[in-house]
């Protein structure tokens, strides 16, 4: 080397460097006498510092292994510098915020809340990774949905009991990847919880969906409730046995079971479909006790419900016979006439889908 | 640990004995870093590298073997003496004894080679 002599100065300053990995505590106590030793050896004729004790780095590499402490990593110096300042970013607004009493109570019991994290973030891991499968849900759709859940939660538990003291860096690396992926999660689901209505609906009491196609429930539009559609016509009339679709070619239906509302199911004939409307419903009060095992709960067609037939024929008026054999109404009236509610129990299936 | 050979060199010996050594000069007299060098290097330990002796007596003093005091001088530095208490002397004293049984073993060991 044929570079100018180091100064006292510059050499210290080369050693400190070196050192720089270890904790400045640690550091300043092991270098406690370096400028007195390399004042005395610069006040020693003819011999240059470095031709005496060698490279700076040398000396640091020996005192290090004479205080006993660690050998030095090869570690990059700027990501180290940068960790350290964000370190003390965070130590310094950590001990501001813990002077506010609420902050200070949070993290005293922030720790005894860590098993329910776990629980979450195996719960939000197995929601991701299914709604990447099926639609996005709340809850597992399906038993096989439910073990893969459970299976997950049981991971990210063990996952944390084990975590706790020194693990590799790659896993920890992982660990909190998965720790951040999982809170976004759950904050995503928090602000946009997905739509529950959109699913199958399965129906107690009423009649059951007669085709194994999804069901498009509006029981709740536009935030108000809604249990029933009554169409018009653009003059005004109402309109009967009116069908709704969605535009994929569901049925759309409505809850009206929620509303103390039922569906009144004719005796004879198919029961009415779920997305003709408007509905025939009646209030749950009124509704004839199901016996168990019993197809009487239905609704007898009843005189009144029979909108008055205009112009019925009346006996009297019966067009003349020669022999007035007739008996009383005539019969062929009744069924054209029926309920206007009651839909066709024709098969005009609208073949959604 | 390595598998070579090793011929054995007094450097290495130097590392398991140089806390011994030091605080055998220290037990004579209080001194100062660059004086405990120069003592062990007249005491024949030429090997001895200045950091070596410093970061010891760092060490030595850390684990409170050691006591210091500064020395203010008319002609030179302000110079930090160190010097034993009794952990420093007890330590001195049992250390003393294993080097001597460990040094008599060595001795009989090799007293048929060198010669």
């Amino acid at each position: 080397m044929t570079t100018p002599p180091l100064s006292p100065g510059a050499y210290a300053e080369a050693v400190r460097a070196a050192l720089a990995d270890l904790p400045a505590a640690d550091r300043e106590e092991m270098l406690e006498d370096l400028d007195d030793h390399l004042m005395e050896v610069a006040a020693e004729p003819g011999m240059t510092l470095e031709d005496r004790l060698g490279s700076p780095e040398a000396y640091a590499a020996e005192l290090r292994a004479a205080y006993g402490g660690r050998p030095a990593r090869p570690r990059r110096r700027l990501t180290e510098r940068t960790r350290n300042r964000a370190a003390g970013l965070l130590g310094t607004a950590h001990a501001r915020l813990m002077q506010l009493p609420p902050y200070r109570q949070a993290v005293a019991f922030a720790p005894e809340l860590r098993p329910a994290w776990w629980v979450l973030r195996g719960y939000a891991a197995a929601l991701l990774i299914l709604s990447g499968i099926g639609p996005r849900r709340l809850v597992p759709g399906d038993v096989v949905a439910w073990v893969f859940t459970l299976a997950l939660v049981w991971a990210s538990v063990w996952a944390g009991r084990r975590a706790v003291p020194g693990v590799p860096g790659w896993e920890r690396a992982l660990l909190l990847g998965a720790n951040v992926v999982a809170a976004i999660v759950v904050l995503a689901t928090m602000i946009d919880p997905p739509v529950q209505s959109s699913g199958p609906v399965a129906f107690d009491g009423g009649a059951p969906v007669p085709y194994g196609v999804q069901v498009e429930n509006v029981a709740v539009l536009d935030g108000g409730s809604v249990y029933n559609i009554i169409p018009y016509d653009e003059n005004g009339a109402p309109l009967h046995d009116v069908r709704l679709y969605d535009q994929d070619g569901r049925p759309i239906t409505t809850d009206p079971e929620s509303y103390g509302r039922a569906i009144a199911v004719p005796c004879e004939g198919e029961p009415p479909m779920r997305n003709s409307y408007p509905l025939p419903l009646m209030p749950e009060g009124s509704w004839v006790d199901p016996l168990p095992g019993d197809t009487s709960a239905c609704v007898p067609p009843s005189p009144s419900a029979t909108p008055s037939p205009t112009g019925s024929p009346s006996a009297g008026v019966a067009p003349s016979s020669p022999e007035g054999a007739t008996p009383a109404p005539a019969p062929s009236a009744t069924p054209a006439l029926a309920p206007s509610a009651t839909p066709s129990a024709s098969p005009t299936k609208a073949d959604g889908k | 640990m390595h598998s070579t050979v090793r011929r054995v060199d007094s450097s290495q010996l130097l590392k398991g004995v140089l806390d011994v050594a030091v605080l055998a000069v220290l037990a004579k007299r209080d001194s100062y870093g660059y004086d405990v060098v120069r003592s062990l290097r007249e005491a024949g330990l030429e090997d001895v590298g200045d950091a070596s002796v410093y970061g010891t007596l760092r060490r030595l003093f850390k684990a409170g073997a050691l006591n210091s005091y500064v020395v203010a001088s008319d002609e030179g530095p302000h110079r930090k003496y160190y010097g034993l208490n009794d952990v420093g002397r007890s330590l001195l004293t049992s250390s003393a004894t294993t080097w001597a049984s460990f040094a008599a073993t060595m001795n009989h060991l090799l007293k048929e080679v060198a010669s």
